[in-house]
């Protein structure tokens, strides 16, 4: 094991220990602009971790995409929704729960026994690791299957959403006329076909 | 060879989906994409096949250890193309009549056949995940597709959510085995977790190491089955298939139960058979086959007596996709045993493909029941169809048969082999089991019959009658001749299923590649 010098412990304790409290605020509070800011605070909290990890192009990475767009995207969701809407309480019955609770805590105690004595196989370090060049040069290089696959993802991704979300661009263009939506027009038939 | 040659059975349909979506962009009239859509499957089927003929080349370095392309993984192409072929047929009819037909179905079932593909052919668990996320993104969207219905919506959504449940579990299992090993590749994963342990009993520090690891092992795997077990709705699991299957259009439900469980268990075959073929993990007493062994009975039982109580077709086909996902699992429990497995593996196969073209079979002459606005979904909607419409009806009692699993259909042999596998690795309570409830299963299959045969329908109630489509009466006999083809010769096809094993227990080394070891 490499020498951690003592900023580091300390970085990662303080990372860690946010990463943690904000993920448990995201999934346990109520309001939902609260939950957005507990992922906020943790996207952020892993980039802090992604420092001490001397992933520097993952932090810029994680910043942009996630910080940036994603949680973004999140406020404004919850923002058109309105903000005050608190989320009913949760009805689920108590079997469900002790059943959740139980996997949970089994999960919990297998990592928490075996983490501890865990010497995880290092790949090698290079001076260069971490750098745009060093993970451009795996993206491009030997992990371009993946990386081209990826976008097929994304791109099945946005057709998918496409299909499922253009009948509300029907919507709008057929109630203000607007011509934003240069669609077919098969809107007509919405309301039909359905007898499933 | 050629990358891109080596690729096409995986490229055809990714770079058609994208000119499927510029002949959608450019044509003033919606519908008519189906035919390219099937075209474009079906010569990805030719192209594995012709890569199967010309010889797979054990150099596929320039891969980095991401996918295997070998004979295991062109048999499953082929599958899933076929199937996908079949599936957009029947979409071109089925979405045409009953309003539906809007372009982007196309392109969809083109990117979730590449993401099939894509998952029988992973050999890293990164690949893994992109496939299966690729395959699952677009059947959900179909799923969704009848816009305006709740119920699809409702389908869509919980199938979404679960689905990504499983998916993110199975990545939570793919980082603890990244965690223990540094390796996200099936064979570097294996090679580190099965290492014997140099001088474990002396040296105090690498016992240690190897109790940790196999215990985050284990937790990984499980996590990675139950991911699987989702996917292919075994029970505990299966809570979203009868709504998701019920909820989607029926030429979707086609391809979820058929496509989609067959990329599902080639890719769960694989990666158990990969990471944790090992005698420790598999071995009978206390590996994952007894575990499977459960679940498949599970499966098995529940599948088959919910099934006998729905009256909705559509539902009773849901129920029994998850009974015969049971009789699947059999196969994957004895393939792991020595000496017999390699047939077990191949019955797996042989099960995919038999239950591939005999499901989309029987849903495709469900669709073909349905006019627009009278769908066919319930017994009593089919009551005396068969009288009145005997072509139909056959075709209707052909498949059905099959699935109830009757000679000299395809679905006997299926069946059949697959029981034989798990009687010779020794499963015998298995095998009885799989057999009462097959027996069981005939009950609500010859039902159908029974209504269609010998039932007049209510006075009063709608007449079901056939749709004219020559896209599903394509797509109903192209199943029909494999479904007859398959059972009247069925140990050549069990032949190719097995060289298709033999081929990757042979190559499984060469794939051990630097490739995806250790992410910069």
């Amino acid at each position: 094991m490499n020498p951690s010098s003592t900023q580091e412990i300390i970085a990662f304790s303080l990372f860690a220990a946010l990463a943690v409290a904000s993920a448990l605020a995201t999934v346990t509070l109520r309001n939902p602009i609260r939950n957005a800011v507990g992922l906020f605070v943790h996207v952020l909290s892993l980039a802090g971790l992604y420092i001490t990890l001397a992933a520097h192009f993952l932090v810029a990475v994680q910043l942009i995409v996630y910080v940036g767009a994603v949680v973004v995207l999140f406020v404004f969701v919850i923002m058109l929704l309105g903000p005050g809407s608190e989320t009913a309480p949760d009805a689920t019955g108590r079997v469900p729960r002790v059943l959740g609770a139980a996997g949970i805590a089994s999960v919990g105690i297998v990592l928490a026994s075996t983490v501890r004595t865990l010497a995880p196989p290092r790949p090698d370090r290079v001076p260069e690791f971490g750098t745009l060049r060093h993970v451009g040069e795996y993206l491009f290089g030997p992990a371009m299957v993946p990386f081209e696959v990826a976008s097929v993802l994304l791109t099945a991704g946005i057709v998918g959403a496409f299909a499922v979300a253009k009948a509300h661009h029907h919507k709008v263009k057929m109630n203000t006329e607007t011509n934003l939506a240069p669609l077919k027009s098969d809107a007509v038939d919405e309301s039909q076909g359905d007898h499933g | 060879m050629n990358l891109v040659l080596l690729l096409s059975p995986i490229l055809i349909p990714t770079v058609g989906a994208l000119v499927l979506m510029m002949l959608d962009a450019f044509q003033k009239e919606d519908g008519g994409l189906a035919m390219p859509t099937a075209l474009l499957h079906f010569t990805a089927a030719a192209m594995a096949l012709a890569l199967w003929q010309r010889g797979v080349p054990s150099d596929t370095s320039a891969l980095h250890g991401f996918l295997a392309i070998d004979k295991t993984s062109l048999f499953l192409d082929a599958t899933i193309a076929l199937g996908g072929g079949i599936a957009s047929l029947l979409a071109g009819g089925y979405l045409a009549e009953h309003k539906l037909d809007r372009g982007e179905y196309y392109p969809l079932i083109a990117f979730s056949t590449a993401g099939a593909m894509l998952l029988v052919s992973a050999s890293d668990m990164l690949m893994l995940f992109l496939g299966l996320e690729t395959m699952s993104l677009g059947v959900y969207a179909m799923t969704g597709f009848r816009r305006g219905s709740p119920r699809s919506a409702e389908a869509s959504l919980k199938y979404f959510l679960l689905g990504s449940f499983a998916a993110a579990l199975m990545l939570f299992g793919s980082a603890l085995l990244y965690a223990v090993t540094g390796h996200t590749d099936y064979a570097g994963i294996a090679e580190v977790l099965h290492a014997a342990p140099a001088n474990a009993a002396a040296d105090a520090a690498a016992a240690i190491q190897v109790v940790t690891r196999s215990r985050i092992s284990i937790l990984a795997m499980l996590l990675i089955v139950i991911a699987m077990a989702f996917k292919v709705g075994a029970v505990p699991f299966h809570m979203w298939t009868p709504d998701a299957y019920e909820g989607a259009p029926t030429s979707t439900m086609a391809y979820m139960s058929s496509v989609v469980k067959a990329a599902a268990f080639g890719a769960f075959a694989r990666v158990m058979l990969a990471v944790y073929g090992d005698a420790a993990s598999a071995g009978s007493a206390a590996g994952w086959p007894a575990m499977l062994a459960w679940v498949a009975v599970a499966t098995m039982t529940v599948g088959n007596l919910v099934a006998l109580t729905q009256t909705s077709v559509k539902r009773m086909l849901a129920y029994s996709s998850i009974a015969h996902a049971g009789y699947v699992l059999l196969g994957v429990i004895a393939a792991p045993r020595e000496g017999t497995g390699t047939t077990a593996y191949a019955s797996v196969l042989f099960y995919l493909l038999a239950y591939t073209v005999s499901n989309m079979g029987a849903v495709g002459a469900l669709i073909l029941a349905g006019r627009r606005g009278a769908e066919s979904v319930s017994y009593d909607d089919l009551a005396g169809y068969a009288r009145r419409h005997p072509a139909a009806g056959f075709a209707m009692t052909l498949f059905l048969l099959s699935l109830t699993g009757v000679p000299p259909t395809v679905g006997f042999f299926a069946k059949f082999y697959v029981i034989r596998a798990t009687l010779d690795a020794g499963y015998t309570a298995l095998a009885l089991i799989a057999v009462v409830n097959s027996a069981v299963s005939a009950y609500y299959y010859l039902g159908v019959l029974v209504k269609m045969y010998m039932r007049d329908p209510a006075p009063g109630a709608a007449l079901a009658s056939p749709m004219r489509s020559g896209y599903v009466t394509v797509a109903i006999l192209t199943a029909a001749v494999f479904v007859v083809w398959m059972g009247v010769m069925p140990e050549r096809w069990l032949d190719l299923a097995r060289e298709a094993v033999g081929a990757a227990t042979a190559a499984a080394p060469s794939a051990a590649t630097a490739g995806g070891n250790a992410a910069p």
